[in-house]
């Protein structure tokens, strides 16, 4: 496996009395990794640490390998990206002049920051907006232009602190297919929402945060593979399934079992697997025309997280 | 999912009776209430209030003569306006208004105005059943009580006491300073809450109001003493907010102003004329809206 | 580094010129011009004009219009990128955080140079076009001795302000405490305290570069001793090193929310 790029080892971050993060030890690998959480879960501290902007009050964070707590931190910003979640305060700018300073900060010469500009502004699609003032711009725009300063140079890893707020549904699927691309091109794109169809649009690799807590972290299927407290529940559709359902909970493969009308069936169950290869079994006597597991998305197993953390 | 627009009724139940702007000035109150600075330097006026309020009553006790024995010591140092009387009001006056008004004006009522601005709060009152003239009343009427709970309210204790404890006769030479306490401070306040409302209403922070607020009060009172003094016209030292605020306050006591502080007439108009530029600027502004969004 | 430097002074250029800050910040320096002005509609001799400008303009300047404008030019644009979190944007960047700081700083500064040029010459010119007395040379002398002592003034005070904006959330309460109290009142009031203010020093660039000896300064009395150029230079410009570095210091430790 690839070095990490992003290495948290016992993150913890207070302000006066309340928590802010607690405890946190995560690594990022290269990939697209969605950062979940209600409001106040810990996402935009998580950011703010992982970019040096605050300081934790325990632990470390390594970006790169690079300590963010010491002296020469600034360097890692030649490999990193960020978007924080606050809106472009500089009102009096236009997209241009405010981008062409982001990128001569980032210490190009004129010329290779215009270039890094155009590009930018393309990839957002704003070219035609360059010389509006931001405060002339939509809040939609804004989002594109904290974006755009971000995607300057082309940085290793991206942060994204709520990047969708604001976005029109085009400018939504096109920032979802920026940063897919992104991650199919081996770049690093950490992308934090409390939406959470958003971030499955884009990854199956996830950290889920809660009450400045790791819930859970890794992909879709094996984090519910740890929520061993409730039964998977399953829906079959067909015919001739009762002999199945009663041999289910008869073997103690289903701990329940509900009959719909339709002659349908739903299932609880601890044993996935076994209830899988039993259905495999039925034999001529039934057919299965739908089979769905229905507690699989990720909105359900974050509710299921959340009151188990509770 | 359609919504049918068909099933609304307007709402008949009972209405207040209060005006439009009372929430807000309710609202204001709670707001200067839940501030630290305000109740701090409030407390420590009406505390001094007491604290002289005290004296009076150990001074009586201890010392009856008091008051006859210092209008004497005055008499022999060639000070003959030395007397515990509207004098005495004046000298407590401008140590309620420099270093307590001022600086709870600047404290509490920049920040007030910046933060409706910077949250962009206007839009929610505009778009409720206010006028910009009841959001002026409604936020003017709660500072300018804060001012007065500060300045005002003290100033009476140690009037009540001064009267509860002094000889017969006291009354007759003290019986007008409330009503002239009362003209000062209520000028005083209502115009430096306009005042303070229009600088953050225009610089839109409450930086830029504290500067401006600085300029206008420490800046100008140099300024008028300079032009006066370089032009020999004292009319300019009417330019001087601080020394405005003291011939008025002396005005209003009663006492009479030196040459050298200008005009009495002059020092009024320039505070109510500055009252009532600030309130326009911040009724136009509002009337066109230009602050919210 | 220069490229950077020179972007976030540029637009530090572009946020301050222009616009209502910098016409009440230009208004407020020519406040003391209003001497000369006014001395002119009423018709004053002609050699009451040059020591009007010697005795009003000149401590008007230093005591008022030098932590004013200070105050209104530099602690706004850095509070309020901290305020709104914007400086994020800055310190998100490969460069260390003071590189942001000494564009913001330089740009700062370059702005005061304008307001302060306009407060020491527009009333000498005014003056050397209202009187005979005084040549066209002394008016350019003494206008240029206090624009140099203003200059330093915007360099030294301006770092003041940068450090402060950096440190506090509260800095417009001590940019007024270190300004205009230990600044101005300390650096006027006889006493060994008087040394620790950076306006005694400035006070004794102006006595040599404009011959003043005898300025109102409405409450205190004329500076009796003040210290020599060298040592005012160093002090002043030592002082700006020191709080430059302290805000570069405090910059790379302050949190931003």
């Amino acid at each position: 496996m690839s070095a990490p790029v992003i290495r948290c080892d016992g993150l913890c971050r207070w302000y006066g009395e309340v928590q802010g993060l607690s405890g946190l030890s995560l690594t990022v690998h290269s990939g697209v990794v969605g950062l979940l959480g209600p409001n106040g879960s810990g996402k935009s501290t998580l950011m703010r640490l992982i970019t040096g902007l605050i300081q934790p009050s325990r632990g470390h964070v390594e970006v790169f390998g690079i300590r963010m707590d010491r002296p020469g931190r600034h360097e890692v910003f030649r490999r990193v990206g960020y978007a924080p979640g606050e809106d472009v305060h500089f009102e009096s700018e236009k997209a241009v002049d405010f981008l062409s300073t982001m990128a001569l900060l980032g210490g190009a010469s004129p010329a290779q920051a215009a270039a890094a500009v155009e590009k930018a502004l393309v990839q957002v699609t704003l070219l035609d907006r360059a010389d509006t003032k931001l405060s002339a711009m939509s809040k939609g725009m804004r989002q594109r232009i904290k974006l755009a300063q971000a995607l300057l140079f082309e940085p290793e890893l991206l942060l994204l602190d709520e990047p969708l707020n604001g976005m029109d549904p085009v400018s939504r699927r096109a920032t979802l297919d920026l940063v897919r691309a992104w991650g199919a091109a081996g770049r690093t794109v950490l992308f934090a929402s409390h939406v959470l169809h958003e971030v499955e649009a884009v990854t199956d690799h996830l950290v889920l945060l809660h009450r400045a807590r790791l819930l859970a972290e890794g992909k879709l299927a094996e984090i519910r593979e740890l929520v061993d407290t409730r039964p998977r529940r399953v829906r079959v559709d067909g015919t001739g399934l009762a002999p199945f359902a009663a041999k289910a909970l008869a073997d103690g493969v289903a701990t329940g079992v509900t009959a719909d009308g339709d002659g349908s069936v739903q299932l609880e169950t601890r044993r996935l697997p076994e209830l899988l290869a039993l259905l495999r079994d039925l034999g001529a006597g039934g057919s299965v025309t739908g089979l769905e597991v229905d507690d699989a998305d990720l909105e359900t197993l974050f509710a299921m997280l959340m009151e188990e953390s509770a | 999912m359609v919504f049918r627009a068909g099933s609304y009724t307007r709402y008949e139940g009972p209405r207040s009776t209060k005006p439009a702007w009372w929430p807000l000035l309710t609202a204001t109150l709670r707001r200067g209430l839940r501030s630290v600075w305000v109740k701090r330097i409030t407390a420590f006026s009406i505390l001094m209030a007491f604290g002289m309020m005290l004296m009076f009553y150990v001074l009586n006790k201890v010392w009856p003569d008091w008051r006859r024995m210092i209008e004497q010591a005055g008499d022999e140092f060639g000070k003959p306006e030395v007397e515990v009387d509207a004098h005495f009001y004046r000298v407590l006056l401008i140590f309620f208004v420099y270093p307590i008004l001022l600086p709870l004006s600047m404290i509490f009522g920049s920040e007030l105005v910046a933060s409706d601005l910077r949250t962009n709060a206007l839009e929610s009152y505009f778009s409720r059943p206010i006028t910009p003239l009841g959001y002026i009343l409604g936020r003017t009427l709660a500072y300018t009580g804060f001012l007065l709970a500060a300045t005002l309210l003290p100033m009476l204790i140690v009037w009540c006491s001064d009267v509860l404890t002094a000889p017969p006769g006291h009354l007759q030479e003290v019986a007008h300073v409330p009503l002239g306490l009362a003209q000062a401070l209520i000028l005083v306040a209502l115009v430096v809450s306009l005042m303070v409302q229009a600088a953050a209403t225009f610089t839109r922070n409450a930086y830029g109001a504290n500067i401006v607020l600085g300029v206008i009060f420490i800046f100008f009172g140099a300024l008028g003493a300079a032009l006066s003094e370089s032009t020999n016209n004292e009319s300019f030292i009417a330019l001087s907010f601080l020394t405005d605020v003291f011939v008025v306050c002396s005005a209003s006591l009663g006492l009479p102003v030196d040459d050298d502080f200008g005009s009495i007439s002059v020092a009024f108009a320039v505070m109510i004329g500055t009252g009532a530029l600030c309130f326009l600027y911040l009724w136009r502004t509002l009337k066109r809206r230009v602050l919210v969004g | 580094m220069k490229h950077a430097v020179g972007a976030t002074f540029a637009w530090s250029l572009r946020r301050r010129v222009g616009g209502a800050r910098f016409l009440g910040a230009l208004a407020v320096s020519l406040l003391p011009g209003l001497n000369i002005v006014l001395n002119a509609a009423f018709g004053a001799n002609d050699r009451e004009q040059f020591d009007i400008y010697l005795r009003y303009v000149v401590p008007m300047c230093l005591y008022f219009v030098t932590p004013f404008v200070t105050m209104m030019t530099m602690l706004p644009a850095l509070g309020e990128l901290y305020d709104k979190g914007s400086i994020g944007y800055l310190y998100t960047r490969p460069s260390q955080r003071w590189v942001p700081l000494l564009g913001i700083y330089a740009g700062g500064v370059t702005v005061m140079l304008i307001l302060f040029a306009a407060a020491a010459f527009v009333p000498a010119a005014i003056g050397a076009l209202t009187t005979e007395a005084a040549t066209p040379l002394e008016w350019m002398r003494v206008a240029t001795g206090l624009f140099g002592a203003l200059a330093l003034a915007a360099i030294s005070y301006g770092a003041v302000c940068l450090f402060l904006g950096v440190w506090t959330k509260r800095a417009i309460m001590w940019a007024a405490g270190l300004l205009v109290f230990w600044g101005v009142v300390i650096g006027s009031v006889p006493g060994s305290l008087r040394a620790t203010s950076l306006h005694h020093y400035l006070f004794g660039l102006v006595r040599k570069w404009c011959g003043v000896t005898d300025a109102w300064t409405g409450m205190f009395p004329p500076v009796t001793n003040p210290p020599g150029v060298i040592v005012s230079l160093l002090v002043l410009l030592g002082s700006t090193a020191a709080f430059f570095l302290m805000a570069a210091r405090t910059a790379e430790r302050r949190d931003v929310h």
